[in-house]
């Protein structure tokens, strides 16, 4: 089932008179249940697009239906975020209290939550994470990834089909980074929801069912993993660099070894190379 | 310039609840011209050490000195390590202010002394110097580029006033690849330069490519002070403390674990890759 329809969509930023485009006819539709990551240089629509379906950002012109909702009628702003969560970038910037419990409710009360439900769904919503027992404390007291847990638990709360990450994990150090993907993979696995990770970790991208890549405002790549992140003639022209086992593949092929497969990850890598043996 | 840092404590909030020891007794000594990778999880000191170090924040134990001065002492000239050392915070465009990218990069020498000539030519040499079109973005509004640019010119700002060490707090965080590549390629051309390089990051695989010594901070106490080729042997430590090894250097020891002989000490790519192709030819 199609829950993202977008169709000929653009943008246009104003600044001081002049406009930039950010977004340039984008198409393409993303199923239920999908796992996206989306891959581009710094300005290149990335982000733009994502805001467009959770409508932060008003289609200025094209099509887009989010969730079965026409994202150009204004009255149905609210019902899309309540479908649609986003966590961002900074886990600092995105709490409105200093009591965890009190920071998740604020999306459920916003949508009109009754009161009586509220605790058991803040309470869902943190086990859902692995943070049980966080209610009463403070989120300045925890750690990056503890941080943008309860970021993830606060969209949760509201239990949206789709969730976007717009670079989470960027700020996060290495145990941080491996939180939020191993519960971004529970959420997807488990709680089968649509996933669109934006992310400038070409390794996180392995992780997804699709890969999207951006260039200029412009859709120049859309397959799986494998597919795109071994083609390095699209990487190159989208200013990406491939996954280093990619790389090592290719570096090996013009050595004269030729592993049986393209590795994606360094234990395929790895165990493609002690298979030679 | 050397930078002592001679068993320097400090505590946050001494005598209250909220009482948190962020250094515990960390000595180490930073000679002119060196690159350094600072690494730890989050919380693990490395910022307030940073700070430290150019005099943001005074030691609650210990003592620091610049140039063979202690820079915490009375009558110590601070503007003196002003004008030596550069700092770049996490996010340093978020720092931009000014009407034109000029302006905003001139802003730090407006009191420096130099003259009028002067800090023109050290602002265009700091607007090239991080790769950009001095004449195409001068008179540009600094909030008008984009998160690449805008990071450039952060860094042109701190550049201009000609620092010789600068410090780096994750300096590479929320770029795209290219961005990345850009900017460490910057770093490495300045510490050619003679620019003493301290650079803060979770990105061991840039550090293995650029730095010639790590540092590693656990819970504000130094665990790792070892050139780069030895910061990375240990790789069960480093996993227990959350610090990652890099590409390369887990690949090495996957492959070791495999019972190839792969050297403890390789951290960087075109290193391990005359490996990879012998184990790929069978030539063990």
């Amino acid at each position: 089932m199609i829950i993202i329809e977008a169709s000929d969509l653009f943008h246009s930023y104003e600044y001081e008179g002049s406009q930039s485009r950010s977004i340039d006819g984008i198409s393409l539709r993303i199923d239920q249940g999908e796992w996206i990551a989306i891959l581009g240089q710094n300005g290149s629509g990335k982000t733009t697009f994502a805001k467009h379906i959770n409508a932060l950002l008003s289609v200025q012109e094209g099509e887009l239906t989010v969730a079965g909702l026409d994202a150009k009628d204004p009255a149905n702003a609210w019902k899309i975020r309540q479908k649609c969560g986003m966590v961002f970038q900074d886990p600092n910037n995105q709490f409105v209290s200093s009591v965890i419990e009190e920071d998740i409710s604020f999306g459920l009360e916003n949508f009109d939550t009754p009161d009586n439900e509220i605790p058991e769904k803040v309470a869902k919503a943190l086990a859902l994470v692995g943070m049980d027992g966080f209610e009463k404390k403070s989120p300045h007291m925890l750690s990056g990834g503890q941080k943008q847990r309860i970021a993830i638990a606060g969209v949760m709360a509201v239990d949206p089909d789709i969730i976007l990450f717009d670079e989470a994990t960027t700020m996060l150090d290495p145990e941080g980074r491996q939180e939020v993907l191993s519960t971004i993979q529970r959420l997807h696995a488990e709680e089968g929801k649509t996933i669109i990770m934006i992310t400038h970790f070409i390794e996180e991208a392995v992780l997804a069912d699709r890969v999207l890549v951006f260039k200029q405002g412009l859709l120049v790549g859309d397959g799986a993993p494998g597919e795109i992140l071994s083609d390095l003639d699209l990487l190159d022209r989208a200013g990406l660099a491939p996954p280093l086992p990619v790389s090592a593949y290719y570096d090996l092929k013009k050595a004269g070894v030729i592993l049986p497969r393209c590795p994606l990850t360094i234990e395929d890598l790895v165990e493609a190379l002690c298979q030679l043996r | 310039m050397p930078i002592e840092i001679n068993h320097v404590s400090y505590t946050y909030f001494p005598g209250t609840v909220f009482e948190a020891a962020a250094l515990r007794d960390v000595s180490l000594r930073i000679e002119d011209g060196e690159y350094i990778g600072i690494m730890g999880q989050t919380g693990c000191g490395k910022s307030t050490l940073i700070q430290l170090m150019v005099g943001l924040m005074v030691p609650s134990e210990g003592k620091i000195i610049v140039d063979g001065k202690d820079i915490n002492e009375r009558g110590y000239q601070r503007e003196e390590l002003r004008k030596k050392a550069g700092i770049v915070f996490q996010y340093p465009e978020v720092q931009l202010f000014e009407t034109t990218v000029e302006k905003d990069v001139a802003f730090g020498l407006k009191h420096s002394g130099l003259s009028k000539t002067e800090i023109a030519e050290n602002v265009r040499w700091a607007i090239e110097t991080v790769g950009l079109d001095f004449e195409k973005i001068c008179a540009e509004s600094p909030f008008s580029l984009s998160g690449g640019e805008k990071r450039r010119v952060a860094i042109a700002g701190i550049l201009a006033a000609k620092p010789k060490f600068l410090i780096l707090d994750e300096p590479i965080a929320g770029l795209d690849p290219k961005g990345r590549k850009d900017f460490l390629k910057l770093s490495g051309d300045l510490n050619a330069d003679g620019v003493t390089i301290i650079m803060v990051s979770h990105n061991a695989d840039a550090l293995a490519e650029y730095a010639q010594r790590v540092i590693i901070l656990d819970d504000g106490r130094l665990i790792m002070d070892a050139p780069v080729k030895e910061a990375f042997r240990d790789v069960e430590l480093l996993r227990d403390k959350g610090i990652g090894i890099g590409q390369a250097r887990e690949i090495a020891h996957l492959l070791t674990a495999c019972g190839y002989p792969v050297p403890e000490d390789t951290v960087r790519y075109k290193e391990l890759l005359p490996f990879l192709i012998g184990i790929g030819k069978g030539g063990d």
